[in-house]
């Protein structure tokens, strides 16, 4: 318990240090302020035109696009508050900037994703909160309590799994040495699996989105659940607890690489 | 007991060897080809509680990943290290809680964040009860004059003033052992008069141990009674300063101008040479006093001036780094 | 002229020491082009053609897409801002060369790289999954290239006069990210412009986006007639003629900038 706390005033000053650092840069926080939503309203512009076209994606219509639209954009900015650590970790893995690491008497991956909390990600989170609002009033969601709890689980769930593949894919730079750009590599192939129903696809793609690279957990599954829609995978209930579930074993399955990594981890030596 | 203990330490790197031309990158693509370097080969010492030892070595000796090693970023490939009866390798945050590290060529600060800020974030990581912080803090203040720094973004700060900053930073949580490496790297004279009187002041009032890699002998002269030489992953020398330079170089010059020109000899002492009314000698240290030729010379011609030389640190060094190597 | 090639060739050398960037590179672009190749596949379901293309075209379209997009490579603007924000612009512009030719040099590295590692081998995978993306005809393949190539020199200079003109930002990442997800979308390389309402298809054919990726795709996949595409090109070569201009003005003004006032 009391090194709960201990761990817990670390975060939470770092997250008010981060607040601060971030205000130094004012006209920087107003940028992103600016462009993060853009490639949202790019996202929201997309489906709204391809919609008016062809009428029903498989069977969604406009209102529960958005709504599943929603909850991957939310997740999405969760996960840049969280995780955007991973996204240059390549770099600082090369660099040697984890040394710093490995010098403090606290876990490492806490320090790693806690100590150093991304308040820019709020860029991201505020046009999240503001697509999801807006899915949630368009499709009339209902927020019984069964529903939030739900709700709660998948989009706890999808920041995890979000998080634990992009610091799954950081961690190969610990062996290869090399770095790769996780969130080109990731933003475009999140979308894609959650913007649009997966259930659209191929067999043969759904599966690779469900299994190999679970991503249609992130919003797809649970939110084919709460709008009764028919997906690959056909269960009576519990959708957003699976992806919670996925999430944690994901999560926890990319603390072990992380933990590994660093037993590789040589660092850049002079 | 010892507080490091290090034995038959030895660190391998795998690395990719970079191939030459548009061919040999290609090749990398596909087949890349890997080598065995050896950084750290077969080092062992031992240190007790309150010294200052200087860690040195030509570059690319093994120097900072001894360092890294005994701080726990690095594994060792074999070979045991112990701090504090620890062994970084087990138990990492037993071992560096009572640790402190700075490394001359990378800050252990937050860039973004105010020096202060970067000391309350260390201060919770840490642990630090108020009063021994505030007690600490003191301290650091006084000797590294921190309160005109503590309110400057770390970036901001000039590479002196960034050093004190991280010095005070390892500081912190009362460490009883510190590793610097490189501390004076880049500094101008001020600075390093600074950091090498917060290196004095530490070691006098807390008994801290420190080990301290440096390419500045001036370093080496002010503070370390004992000196770890290495090259090529390997020590080579392990004592004081005064036995390696009796060793050596066990003789000294006596440079002496006369009224007129002399040739006056002794037994004990080589004539260097003999311009005009300058006479420079050579003698071991072992077989006469410097006191004893001045008072010989002396009662055999009127002496004007008169002036002792050591022989200099760096080429009693580069000698040493020379004599440790195998070709 | 020996020096660009030299570098464009280390540029090509650079890359390759990122092998596993590569690799992934490669495995991500595939998956996403398969996504985005039964995306529209999935769409069109029973639809036989919208706005005059049919389903197989309109995957044509995309497939084509990003292999243009793997070639389009722009180096040149993270090259800008990191000397702008590194300061080394200021001795980088007294060097007895071109800095934009040579950052020019470097991306034609990129683009021989990438059509190695990223554009054949998306190209077979693209094979495998949808078949030849078949142009509508020979003559059509041709304009096709003359396209791309003004579309490429178009995208270049746009994006070099871009960076030049944001020099005095302070953070380039948020301009950099708008310009991005405007090319993105107003250049028809995600969806084709026809999808959009008409107020704005209209007005986005009066600027540049449209022929870096919308235009050369318009006329591989047979949407014009070869008279049309001769008029497309004609288009494309007066926004390429006029971007160069405003480019060469961008690069006159920054290079007194850095001169004045030391970067």
């Amino acid at each position: 318990m009391k090194k709960f706390r201990h761990y817990m005033s670390v975060a939470a000053l770092s997250f008010r240090l981060s607040m601060q650092a971030c205000m130094e840069y004012p006209a920087a926080f107003v940028g992103w302020l600016i462009s993060n939503p853009i490639q949202f309203l790019v996202g929201f512009a997309t489906i709204k035109f391809v919609v008016e076209e062809f009428e029903t994606l498989a069977d969604w219509n406009f209102k529960e696009l958005a709504f599943l639209y929603g909850m991957s954009v939310l997740t999405h900015g969760l996960s840049v508050i969280f995780f955007t650590k991973t996204w240059y970790m390549g770099w600082d893995i090369i660099h040697g900037e984890l040394d710093r690491l490995r010098l403090r008497p606290m876990n490492t991956l806490f320090q790693f994703l806690a100590g150093d909390l991304n308040f820019y990600g709020i860029t991201d989170l505020i046009p999240g909160l503001i697509l999801f609002i807006y899915g949630c009033i368009s499709v009339d969601f209902r927020w019984t309590f069964s529903n939030t709890i739900c709700m709660i689980c998948a989009l706890i769930g999808g920041t995890l799994i979000r998080g634990a593949l992009y610091l799954m894919f950081g961690c190969t730079t610990f062996w290869t040495r090399s770095p790769i750009n996780i969130s080109g590599f990731f933003q475009e192939l999140f979308n894609r699996t959650n913007m649009y129903p997966l259930s659209m696809y191929p067999r043969a793609v759904q599966f690779v989105f469900t299994f190999i690279l679970p991503m249609s957990w992130v919003a797809f599954y649970p939110a084919s659940e709460f709008m009764d829609k028919e997906s690959m995978i056909t269960l009576p209930y519990g959708m957003a607890f699976i992806t919670l579930g996925i999430g944690a074993v994901l999560f926890v399955i990319s603390c072990k690489i992380f933990r590994a990594g660093f037993r590789q981890y040589e660092s850049a030596g002079s | 007991m010892p507080v490091i203990e290090v034995k038959h330490l030895k660190k391998q790197f795998k690395s990719v060897r970079k191939q030459k031309g548009l061919k040999g990158a290609v090749k990398g693509l596909f087949r890349p080809e890997k080598k065995i370097v050896t950084a750290v080969d077969d080092i062992s010492f031992s240190i007790e509680r309150g010294e200052i030892v200087g860690y040195i070595g030509p570059n690319g000796a093994g120097k900072s990943t001894t360092v890294k090693m005994m701080s726990g970023i690095l594994r060792p490939t074999s070979g045991e290290i112990l701090v504090n009866g620890i062994s970084p390798v087990k138990d990492r945050k037993a071992v560096v809680k009572h640790l402190g590290v700075v490394f001359g060529q990378r800050t252990q600060l937050y860039w973004d964040l105010r020096l202060g800020e970067s000391f309350e974030l260390l201060k919770r990581i840490y642990d630090v009860p108020d009063e021994v912080y505030s007690e600490n803090m003191a301290m650091m203040d006084e000797i590294l004059d921190l309160k005109s720094i503590v309110d400057t973004p770390v970036r901001q700060l000039s590479l002196g003033q960034r050093m004190r900053g991280d010095l005070a930073a390892a500081m912190l949580h009362s460490p009883d052992v510190l590793f610097l490496d490189e501390p004076t790297i880049g500094l101008d004279v001020d600075a390093k008069h600074a950091i090498r009187r917060f290196i004095k002041e530490i070691n006098e009032t807390r008994k801290t141990t420190i080990i301290l890699t440096t390419h500045d002998l001036g370093d080496i002269q002010e503070l370390c009674k004992r000196i770890i030489i290495i090259n090529k992953g390997v020590v080579i020398e392990d004592g004081s300063l005064d036995e390696l330079i009796d060793r050596i170089a066990p003789y000294r010059q006596l440079v002496i101008d006369f009224y007129t020109e002399q040739h006056i000899e002794h037994p004990n002492a080589e004539i260097v040479s003999c311009e005009g009314s300058r006479t420079v000698y050579r003698f071991m240290k072992n077989e006469i006093s410097a006191a004893a030729l001045i008072e010989y010379i002396g009662g055999k011609a009127k002496i004007k001036d008169i002036r002792l030389e050591e022989a200099s640190i760096d080429d009693i060094i580069r000698v040493a780094y020379s004599g440790g190597s195998t070709e | 002229m020996k020096a660009y090639i030299y570098v464009a060739k280390m540029r090509i050398q650079t890359m390759m020491a990122y092998r596993v960037h590569v690799w992934t590179f490669l495995i991500m672009q595939c998956l996403l082009m398969a996504a985005v190749g039964f995306f529209w596949r999935a769409v069109y379901g029973g639809t036989e053609a919208a706005h005059g293309v049919s389903g197989d075209m309109m995957i044509t379209y995309t497939v084509v897409s990003m292999l243009m997009s793997s070639l389009y490579y722009m180096g040149v603007e993270d090259r800008i801002a990191d000397a702008v924000k590194s300061g080394s612009i200021a001795t980088d512009m007294i060097k007895p060369i071109n800095l934009f030719t040579l950052y020019f040099a470097e991306d034609i590295g990129n683009i021989i790289f990438n059509l190695f590692f990223s554009t054949i081998p998306m190209f077979i995978v693209a094979l495998i999954i949808f078949g030849l993306p078949v142009p509508a005809s020979t003559e059509h393949f041709w304009l096709f290239l003359a396209s791309f190539v003004l579309g490429y020199g178009i995208n270049w200079t746009f994006s070099a006069t871009f960076a030049l003109l944001a020099f005095s930002a302070i953070d380039l990442g948020p301009v950099f990210s708008i310009k991005y997800h405007f090319v993105n979308m107003l250049s028809g390389s995600i969806i084709p412009l026809w999808f959009f309402p008409e107020w704005l298809r209209n007005a986005l054919y009066f600027l540049p986006f449209v022929y870096m990726y919308q235009e050369p795709l318009s006329i591989y996949i047979g949407k014009y007639t070869p008279e049309e595409c001769l008029i497309k090109l004609g288009i494309q070569a007066v926004w390429f003629a006029g971007l160069m201009v405003v480019f060469a003005f961008a690069q006159n003004r920054a290079t007194r900038r850095v001169l004045v006032q030391g970067g």
